[in-house]
């Protein structure tokens, strides 16, 4: 089956990527961008650089820009995902969607009206698991958007690693964050990993952070060695 | 007693990727509860007996595949085992015992009303996702609905239960319920 994954930049949607391309065939990302910082359906920080990890991971990429005002959003995506259909013949999507009724509902409700199938292989994953499934793997997911308190501007810019894991356990049991992030308290961008061919080095970057939340953009550009021949 | 738990995968083949969203949610939920999951693509020939339970899980929306292989399921009818089915699963129950099966698409969040009391579930706010539903005969009873149809059913008779909700949002407790009914019957089941 080919698919297109509807793609953030983030570990969510690449570690569904990685699941996908097991299974089935991965032939285009679909990346909405939206202007509106606090998007409903589509997530912000650094997905500018959606075109730079699409060149790195060696597939097409199907960008589209939105206001990002709420059910809006959605015609972008619809737009999308008939462009995916007549250029790549995908038969379905994939999405990194782990908890969020309010987006699956939507995208479920879509795909279905386009005739294509919907795949969302981290649904339901325990928080903790999904980190741990980034790590294993061996992506490079850094901490690109903090959201809620008391992740400070220190989180900007760490990796997700164990000590990442950690940390994120302990604040977890004391404040009730949601570890994987899908509650909206931290935002990744992926700069390598088993999908990618090409690792993305990272030349800038700024942080912007205040009344506790914040953001990282960074610039970036191909490493030369080849992560995966052929 | 045994722990052994049967999840029957519906999808179209085994191992596709829909079992990450569909199976995945369903053994974990099992696993917590103190069980021991086994899955079986419905295609497969399987051995249900000395299982404490059989849960059939649910499938991506546009897969209708199972429905038309519907003798892979006529073990139900001779499963000593107790019986969940699952969106999918609650279809093939009621397919197995000639209800009709028609098309309601349903995706996203709606009220279920318990019409009947019953061990597993209540009213509650339940994830929809299907593209049919199951008219059900006398076979069964409803035992929840919400406005679009019937959300829960049992077979009058025998120990076969089915829900058209996916319980893995939010519902857990109605699978941790059946577990617990058929470990130790509704005599022992305090609410």
């Amino acid at each position: 089956m080919k698919l297109a994954v509807l793609f953030s930049g983030g570990k969510d949607s690449a570690l569904a990527f990685y699941k996908a391309m097991q299974k089935e065939e991965v032939v285009c990302l679909i990346s909405i961008l939206s202007r509106n910082k606090e998007s409903y359906m589509f997530h912000t920080p650094n997905i500018e650089l959606t075109g730079l990890q699409a060149e790195a991971i060696g597939i097409p990429l199907i960008l589209k820009e939105t206001k990002g005002q709420k059910e809006a959003e959605l015609g972008e995506l619809k737009e999308a995902l008939i462009e995916a259909k007549k250029d790549f013949s995908i038969q379905g999507v994939v999405t990194g969607a782990v908890a969020s009724v309010y987006q699956a509902e939507r995208i479920q409700k879509m795909c279905y009206e386009e005739g294509l199938w919907c795949f969302n292989p981290l649904w339901q994953m325990d928080q903790i698991a999904v980190l741990e499934e980034v790590i294993r793997n061996d992506f490079n997911a850094i901490i690109t958007g903090v959201f809620a308190y008391p992740l400070d501007e220190g989180w900007l810019g760490r990796r997700i690693d164990e000590s990442v894991v950690r940390d994120m356990n302990t604040l977890k049991n004391k404040y009730s964050i949601n570890p994987a992030g899908e509650g909206g308290e931290i935002e990744t961008t992926v700069i390598d990993g088993p999908i990618f061919r090409f690792a993305i080095n990272i030349h800038s970057s700024e942080k912007h952070f205040i009344n506790n939340s914040g953001v990282m953009t960074i610039r970036g550009s191909l490493n030369e060695y080849t992560r995966n021949s052929g | 007693m045994s722990t052994r738990v049967i999840l029957v995968d519906t999808n179209w083949r085994s191992d596709t990727l829909a079992n990450e969203e569909f199976v995945r949610p369903i053994k974990s939920i099992v696993e917590r509860a103190g069980y021991h999951p086994e899955t079986l693509h419905f295609k497969e020939k399987g051995n249900f007996d000395d299982s404490r339970a059989v849960i059939i899980c649910g499938n991506a929306l546009m897969d209708n595949y199972f429905l038309e292989d519907m003798k892979k399921f006529e073990w139900i009818r001779h499963c000593k085992s107790m019986i969940l089915g699952i969106c999918a699963g609650m279809q093939v129950i009621g397919s197995i015992y000639g209800c009709n099966v028609r098309k309601q698409l349903n995706i996203g969040m709606v009220d279920v009303q318990e019409t009947v009391k019953n061990p597993i579930i209540s009213n509650t706010q339940a994830y929809t996702m299907h593209s049919n539903s199951i008219v059900p005969n006398e076979e069964f009873i409803v035992l929840a609905k919400s406005k679009y149809c019937a959300e829960a059913i049992k077979h009058r008779e025998k120990d076969i239960y089915g829900i058209l909700f996916h319980p893995e949002v939010r519902n857990e407790r109605v699978v941790e319920r059946f577990l617990h009914l058929a470990s130790y019957g509704e005599n022992e089941f305090s609410r």
